[in-house]
């Protein structure tokens, strides 16, 4: 008798398999969505679906739908394809910034409510209509989904533009002392370009860090690993001095002090340490004193340059690189709870001191 | 010679029963009931467990290792035991097959979400069934086997290491929290229950397994795991996040992304099968212990049909999860009640016993 039990149990183990099916063939395995917002208050549902099927002329299945949320969405894209769809695969999330602009906390829950969304899918902003960019198809890269999502893996990997999950975008909407922030990407031409950083006041996107700015974002937001950094010292007419720290890595440290009226003052110390492989200007890099003059130029613009993004940062009232926390982590709990913190953080004052250091200067002295 | 538990299985054995569904829920109800820092929750509550061991540990020291139904048989007459021992063994069972539905219940979330939940239900008991059928002993073996199979889990923990944040603690203790800690105190200490089913282990131990030892140790490794999961939880998630998520260790898990595997949240949640699976079939096997001080004549693995028959067909009446969360939380009040009542009786049967010189020097 004891024998027969493991294989009637075996049959019956199997036999769960025969209902709840999912044939690889026959499943859609959605890699992104886009979200755009349209004038009447619906949203613009766009899907890219990747296609194995070697007989398909197309390497993809773009499908669209107008609906009240993303899930009543999901039966008018259903009717639209033979597949299955799926969300087991979801990389990437798509919004338009005037949906952003908005608030993005009821689409974020659905999102997080679905077990079948990773975590880790990544969030996204889209600088004009999200599904015309998901749509088009640029031609001297991967299919456009793919295209996307390996741009931005790449830009986060080299740690000049913040990598935004759903996790992460969460995680800092529900923490009382940081806001989200995601990457916004525009259509270039012929290419996607990363157009900046979107900064949101909880769900909300508010404003945004320009390109150029990034490495000041990332230095103030985090401790970077592996990061490459160009610091324009002047670039009057033909005169032009600049300095590029590769493989830099930075440590980040907060403290929050107070002033005589017991007001706190923030202050943020960044100590880097990168090689230099390009250095244009007049001063020479084997010299220890010109190298000395170079770095303390140099960490004296990183810190005018990231004060002034934090003063940006305080007009617009987005606690990007979560002060707060720290602000917080500081006085009772009493006193958090009662304080205004945006209306704090607009006056507060927040200075940086970045301490610069060349690991090595290449091959060439 | 009669098999007595070793040392090292019953420690598992404990550890493995007390550690179940209400886990994957822990911090979250520690962020709800008891805010910032809400993890040392767990060392509060383990200085309650340790006392309800030690007063398990004055039972077993006064009945001199023996049955505790002996005990209670030597003074109270057969009909007015009965009827406790009914309610034991229908209590007992229930606890054990709901925590099954649960299990089964969210697993559906992330798994065979259109599959009708008693078929799985099924399937468990009958897994459930064929190990109590098997004996204390062979239970206590089977849990070591699936301790093995289930405590790399933890070391997966070490992979938040880069998401997780002092600052995001805060410095502050207990604030922001529900403003009824006793509430949440008992919401919450149903996730050390099954350390009081040690008092049935009495007859199965001999002074080689140290019971009332490897209880404290297997007390204080379920302490420490739980403390260090709500700790990575709350550097992990922050405290409002944690508060809104119904099944923290389920995003944790989705959150392990290897490179060439991922959304492997389903393996690792059905690697948890485990230690429910302990969980159902120790509470079970203690229904089926008072079963058989009722039913002496009949054959175990009859009783335990019946038993498991009857935990199933209980298992229908929760139909969605709520259901079956608010039914195992209730049943829990009852077990937390239990766990110290029934002890702190049989100290004051045992000491009346002594007076009377009933029990053997």
């Amino acid at each position: 008798m004891n024998k027969r039990w493991p294989g009637l149990l075996l049959t019956l183990a199997m036999l769960t398999g025969c209902d709840d099916q999912h044939i690889l063939e026959r499943t859609g395995f959605c890699h992104t969505i886009s979200y755009d917002l349209l004038p009447d208050h619906n949203f613009k549902i766009g899907l890219s679906v990747p296609k194995a099927d070697p007989n398909s002329k197309t390497d993809r299945e773009v499908l669209q739908a107008i609906a009240h949320s993303s899930k009543d969405s999901q039966p008018k894209l259903v009717r639209q394809t033979s597949l299955l769809l799926v969300n087991g695969q979801l990389r990437n999330l798509l919004f338009s910034l005037p949906l952003a602009e908005g608030g993005l906390l009821d689409q974020m829950d659905t999102l997080s409510r679905d077990p079948s969304i990773p975590p880790k899918v990544k969030i996204t902003l889209a600088d004009g209509d999200a599904y015309d960019l998901l749509k088009k198809n640029y031609k001297e890269h991967p299919r456009t989904d793919r295209y996307i999502y390996t741009l931005l893996e790449k830009e986060a990997s080299y740690q000049t533009v913040p990598e935004a999950t759903l996790y992460e975008f969460i995680r800092d909407y529900y923490d009382d002392g940081i806001d989200p922030i995601a990457p916004i990407i525009k259509d270039a031409g012929d290419t996607i370009t990363v157009s900046g950083v979107g900064l949101f006041r909880g769900d909300r996107y508010i404003t945004r860090i320009k390109p150029d700015d990034l490495h000041i974002l990332a230095l103030l937001r985090h401790n970077l690993r592996h990061a490459d950094m160009t610091i324009h010292l002047a670039s009057e007419g033909q005169h032009k001095e600049l300095i590029t720290f590769n493989y830099l890595k930075s440590d980040r440290k907060i403290d929050v002090l107070r002033d005589k009226s017991g007001k706190p003052v923030v202050m943020i110390h960044i100590k880097a340490f990168g090689s230099v492989l390009e250095y244009i200007g007049k001063l020479k890099l084997h010299s220890d004193a010109d190298r000395n003059t170079l770095l303390q130029q140099a960490a004296r613009h990183l810190e005018s340059r990231a004060e002034e993004m934090i003063k940006f940062m305080q007009d617009n009232k987005v606690d990007s690189i979560g002060i707060g926390a720290y602000v917080r982590n500081s006085m009772s709990y009493a006193s958090w709870k009662k304080l205004d913190w945006y209306e704090e953080y607009a006056h507060l004052t927040v200075k940086c001191k970045v301490d610069l250091n060349i690991v090595n200067s290449g091959q060439t002295l | 010679m009669k098999e007595k538990l070793s040392a090292f299985h019953a420690t598992i054995l404990i550890y493995m029963t007390q550690v179940g569904v209400f886990s994957f829920s822990l911090p979250r109800m520690l962020a709800q009931h008891f805010g910032t820092n809400g993890w040392l929750a767990i060392f509060i509550m383990a200085a309650f467990v340790f006392l309800n061991t030690a007063i398990i540990a004055v039972v077993y020291r006064l009945s001199k290792g023996n049955s505790v139904f002996e005990t209670l048989e030597r003074s109270i007459p057969k009909i007015v035991l009965y009827p406790i021992y009914l309610f034991l063994c229908c209590f007992w069972v229930t606890i054990g097959c709901l925590a099954a539905k649960e299990y089964i219940f969210i697993f559906q979330i992330i798994a065979f979400p259109s599959t009708h939940p008693m078929i799985f239900m099924f399937i468990f008991c009958v897994l459930a069934y064929l190990l109590i059928n098997q004996g204390i002993y062979n239970i206590a073996k089977v849990s070591t086997v699936f301790y093995i199979i289930t405590v790399w889990i933890l070391f997966l923990f070490f992979f938040y290491y880069h998401d997780f944040k002092w600052t995001r603690l805060t410095p502050f203790i207990f604030q922001g929290g529900s403003p009824d800690k006793i509430k949440g105190f008992f919401d919450v200490y149903p996730a050390f229950l099954g350390y009081e089913l040690v008092i049935l282990l009495f007859p199965y131990s001999d002074k080689k397994t140290h019971l009332m030892r490897t209880a404290f140790i297997s007390c204080g490794l379920v302490t420490i795991v739980y403390a260090f999961i709500a700790f990575v939880s709350f550097g992990f998630f922050s405290l409002g996040y944690l508060k809104v998520l119904q099944y923290p260790i389920l995003v944790l898990f989705a959150y392990v992304h290897l490179p060439l595997i991922e959304r492997i949240e389903n393996l690792l949640y059905g690697f948890l099968l485990f230690t429910t699976m302990i969980t159902t079939v120790m509470n079970s096997w203690a229904a089926v212990e008072v079963g058989k001080r009722m039913f002496p004549k009949l054959k175990n693995a009859v009783l335990s049909f019946l038993i498991m028959l009857f935990g199933y067909v209980i298992s229908f009446i929760p139909e969605v999860l709520m259901e079956a969360q608010r039914w195992l939380h209730y049943a829990a009040y009852i077990e937390t009640g239990l766990a110290f009542g029934f002890p702190i009786a049989l100290i004051l049967l045992l000491l009346i016993q002594r007076s009377r010189g009933e029990l053997q020097p």
